[in-house]
């Protein structure tokens, strides 16, 4: 499935709904106000903006979401993956466990993640 | 235009500010900052002082009236610049004069350029707003970190807007930490004022290149001087992570941003380079650029001031050595400063001229006039000092070769000396007409006194341009129905044609030294463009003059007695038989003498009553009028009349030839006002009584009175009719019982016989005066028939 682009502003909000969904469009005002610093009018905006995209929806001055976080993370992974690794996920963890400076038991355990 | 002088002036500042910026590097960077406020304060403020150290070479260097001189010149206040410069815009901006009708082209490139100037200057500020509010936009969902700090996907290197600092998401802590103190240092500094003032600046000056350079090195300036405060606080270590950030943050964006201060957009090879070799100043440093400062200050913010008279051309000493002071006015010699040279030379010493020279190639121009011509030390030859006619250029003539022509910068020092009893008429408009549809014209300003001109203002509500020029006429006409052109000699115009705009006017200024306009009465001032366009106006110099002379009726010595000066019964001071002068200083003053000592006939006519209602309002406002009783004599000469410290004294020769005890003569003289109070000046008067009688035939049938007036020096006139074109005038003897009146070419002659104080007409001996017709069916009779009685 196609994720919509979220921009860098944008995903700082939606993670504000992600934690507080369903939220009545009222309050996710006033948390944007105090967590972000945005006016009422550039909140609805954005609101506007994303469900026209598809990322949430908004019925009755309620808001939720339709893209969850992993969702989100995971299509920005698999855009990394793409433009920089060629598509290749061996060569991305290889370069990931590289940087990371891992150990061996941290390593067992993300072994056992991904099995899963 | 004064816009455009003023970039030229703020042009010098940043060419002198470029030059020294390779020998101030050394310096901190604040002190350029405050130079730049030099080149700002120049932009804005259209007066400065003056002062002797000014390295400006000229604040007027365009003359505001350029696009309506015949020769236009630029007055840079470097000679050699002037030099290059002048024939250049002369040859190709002067008007034509060979062609019928050319337009002045400076009008048209004045025209031009300021619809030009103004689209410039919106354009600049538009796009500005539009920058500013495109970008407050896109910002609108930048997240908070801090109070008055947000991370914006939008934003590639750190900048300010709205005192608010805006940082691109993903700076590590210590990029952030560096990032902030230099907006932080920005805020401090006032810079996110300044830049846009600076902008506003440049829009409005858009036209001079200089300027744009000076707003480029400024933002460089600015961006170098927080650098350097922010350093002071940071350790070597913090400074190479300082500059890594820099590097980090430059983009390579060449726009000029107005509103943003962005951190890494100007210069930052060379910011770099100044953090990593940054010292702290030492104390002689801070000294020096202190210093530095109040010197340029004081040398490139203050005008030029002007030059004191004796330093022109090396005629140093010539002022404390000149013995004797001749003015000539129109080129006529005024040797009333003859020996009072100090008078003059006092007024002299004042005069402050600028320093450096109109231009050298303004010899023809010079109008040789209006000179004064000083003696000094040894040696016959004069130096002449000239003036132009309104005092605003000087040169020096020592006979061989005449100096350049320095401007006056205080000419009312000298004008009062050129001003001497010059009485400066009056206008009332009667009327104003035109015969061309939509164009009309009025008196907007005028004067009478030693210089005339009128200045007319053209009024054009038509949809069309108007072309006009120089062309126009002044008549005189002497209340009779007759007018005559007052031009002395030949006008020539220019052909220069001035457009007006539609719904729009102008005014043009008529200098009128080529007309007479020295009587009073009727003038009309005409013009024709497309049809006629006339004012009519009455010109009033007053009623006295300084040759008038009124009759008094017989004074008693009572009455003499009670004359006196400026109401004192002082001993009298005329030389002549010590008749004490009375002194009259409002118009009030002459109502009630003239009342008193009760006026009979003024030399030119008039009663008593007429002369006051016709007297200028204002005539007593710059001028007193000083009498002088002259008793029992019928023919005064005013020798001299001196007004001093002392008091007054009017010499009079006055001779008594024919013996008539009814007369009683008042010499009467209008002296300024202010020259009563101060200055000591001779002037020469001289009056001389002319009686004359004239007799009148009341019954004639005519519609006019035929009349016969017979003057004192033996002359004489006779007019029949109204209806008749001719006056004859001539030479009449007296003979005991006739009066013989013979007309000039000696064709005519009237016989009179004398009655007493008759005379009666001898048409026997007299030419034949032809008959007219007097009433529908009339048979045509003569006016003046036999035996006429005429008194």
């Amino acid at each position: 499935m196609q994720i919509p682009k979220i921009f860098e502003s944008e995903y700082r909000f939606c993670l504000i709904l992600w934690e507080n969904e369903p939220i009545n469009s009222t309050e996710l005002v006033k948390l944007c106000k105090e967590k972000l610093g945005w006016s009422k009018g550039t909140t609805y905006t954005v609101i506007r903006r994303l469900s026209e995209r598809g990322v949430l929806k908004n019925e009755d001055a309620t808001v939720s979401s339709l893209v969850s976080r992993e969702q989100t993370q995971t299509a920005e992974l698999d855009e990394l993956m793409e433009k920089r690794f060629g598509g290749s996920l061996p060569a991305f963890l290889a370069a990931f466990t590289k940087q990371q400076n891992l150990s061996d038991e941290k390593l067992a355990e993300i072994m056992k993640i991904i099995g899963e | 235009m004064q816009f455009l002088n003023m970039s030229i002036t703020a042009g010098w500042i940043v060419l002198a500010l470029l030059l020294l910026r390779p020998l101030v590097k050394k310096l901190p960077k604040w002190v350029g900052c405050t130079l730049w406020a030099l080149v700002g304060i120049r932009l804005v403020l259209p007066f400065s002082f003056e002062s002797m150290l000014s390295l400006i070479p000229s604040v007027e260097t365009i003359p505001p009236d350029i696009a309506m001189q015949r020769n236009p010149q630029v007055h840079t206040g470097i000679e050699m610049l002037n030099h290059a410069v002048n024939p250049v815009i002369t040859q190709s901006f002067a008007p034509k004069a060979d062609t019928l009708t050319s337009i002045n082209p400076l009008q048209i490139v004045e025209f031009i350029m300021a619809r030009l100037w103004i689209l410039g200057m919106v354009a600049m500020l538009l796009y500005a707003l539009f920058s500013f509010v495109s970008l407050k936009t896109k910002l609108r969902t930048a997240t908070k970190l801090e109070k008055g700090i947000f991370e914006s996907e939008f934003v590639e290197s750190p900048f300010i807007l709205s005192n608010n600092v805006y940082l691109p998401y993903n700076m590590t802590a210590e990029e952030r930490e560096y990032c902030l103190l230099h907006e932080r240092a920005h805020l401090k500094r006032g810079d996110h004022l300044i830049k846009p003032l600076a902008f506003v600046l440049l829009s409005v000056y858009w036209f001079n290149p200089l300027v744009w350079v000076a707003f480029v090195l400024l933002c460089r300036d600015i961006e170098l001087a927080c650098d350097e405060k922010v350093i002071k606080q940071l350790g070597d270590t913090e400074r190479k992570e300082y500059s890594l950030t820099l590097v980090k943050n430059s983009i390579s964006r060449k726009r000029i941003a107005a509103c943003p201060l962005a951190f890494g957009e100007v210069g930052v090879k060379e910011r770099v380079k100044k953090v990593m070799n940054y010292k702290k100043p030492a104390f002689w440093v801070l000294v020096v650029a202190i210093a530095l400062s109040v010197v340029l200050t004081v040398c490139l913010l203050t005008n030029p001031v002007g030059m004191k008279i004796t330093y022109i051309e090396d005629h140093r000493k010539i002022l404390d050595d000149v013995y004797s002071v001749n003015i000539i006015v129109d080129n006529e010699t005024d040797s009333r400063f003859g020996t009072n040279a100090e008078e003059v030379v006092k007024a002299l010493k004042t005069l402050r001229v600028e320093k450096y020279p109109v231009s050298q190639s303004r010899s023809e121009d010079r109008d040789n006039a209006n000179r004064l011509v000083l003696r000094y030390g040894g040696g016959s030859n004069p130096i002449m000092l000239c003036f132009n006619a309104d005092c605003s250029e000087v040169w020096v003539d020592d006979g061989v070769k005449p100096s350049y022509s320095y401007k006056v910068k205080n000419p009312d020092k000298i004008e009062g000396f050129f001003k001497i009893n010059y009485v400066d008429g009056v206008l009332r408009v009667l009327s104003s007409n035109s015969d061309v549809e939509g164009i009309s014209i009025s008196i907007k300003g005028y004067s009478f006194g030693d210089r005339p001109y009128l200045e007319i203002e053209w009024k054009n509500d038509t949809d069309k341009e108007f072309v006009m020029g120089e062309y126009f006429g002044l008549l005189y006409s002497n209340g009779m129905g007759n007018s005559f052109s007052c031009a002395k000699g030949e006008i020539v115009f220019h052909d220069i044609a001035y457009i007006i705009p539609a719904h729009d006017s102008t005014v043009m200024t008529y200098g009128l030294s080529r007309f007479d306009v020295s009587k009073s009465g009727y003038y009309t001032f005409k013009a024709n463009y497309g049809g006629n366009l006339w004012i009519d106006f009455i010109l009033d110099y007053g009623e006295f003059y300084q040759d008038d002379i009124i009759e008094l009726k017989s004074m008693t010595d009572e009455q003499r007695s009670r004359l006196y000066f400026d109401g004192n019964a002082i001993s009298p001071i005329s030389s002549i038989r010590f008749e004490p002068i009375f002194r009259l200083d409002t118009k009030k003053d002459f109502e009630d003498f003239a009342k008193k000592y009760d006026f009979i006939t003024f030399k030119n006519g008039g009663d008593l009553q007429t002369i006051i209602d016709n007297m200028a309002e204002n005539i007593f406002d710059d001028y007193s009028l000083l009498l002088a009783v002259v008793p029992n004599s019928t023919k005064v000469t005013v020798g001299e009349f001196y007004v001093g410290d002392e008091g007054m004294r009017l010499h009079l020769h006055a001779k008594n030839e024919y013996g008539d005890e009814r007369s009683n003569w008042l010499v009467i003289t209008s002296v300024q006002k202010r020259e009563l109070n101060n200055a000591e000046l001779t002037a020469t008067l001289w009056g001389e009584l002319v009686k004359d009688r004239t007799y009148s035939y009341y019954f004639s049938p005519d519609l006019f009175p035929p009349s016969l007036v017979l003057r004192e020096d033996g002359t004489g006139s006779f007019s029949y009719s109204v209806l008749s074109s001719t006056a004859n005038f001539g030479y009449y003897k007296n003979n005991g019982e006739t009066i013989v009146l013979t007309t000039e070419d000696k064709r005519y002659y009237f016989t009179f016989i004398i009655d007493g104080d008759k005379l009666i007409f001898d048409a026997k001996n007299s030419s034949e005066i032809p008959k007219y017709r007097y009433s529908e069916n009339g048979v045509p009779i003569t006016p003046v028939p036999d035996g006429a009685v005429f008194e």
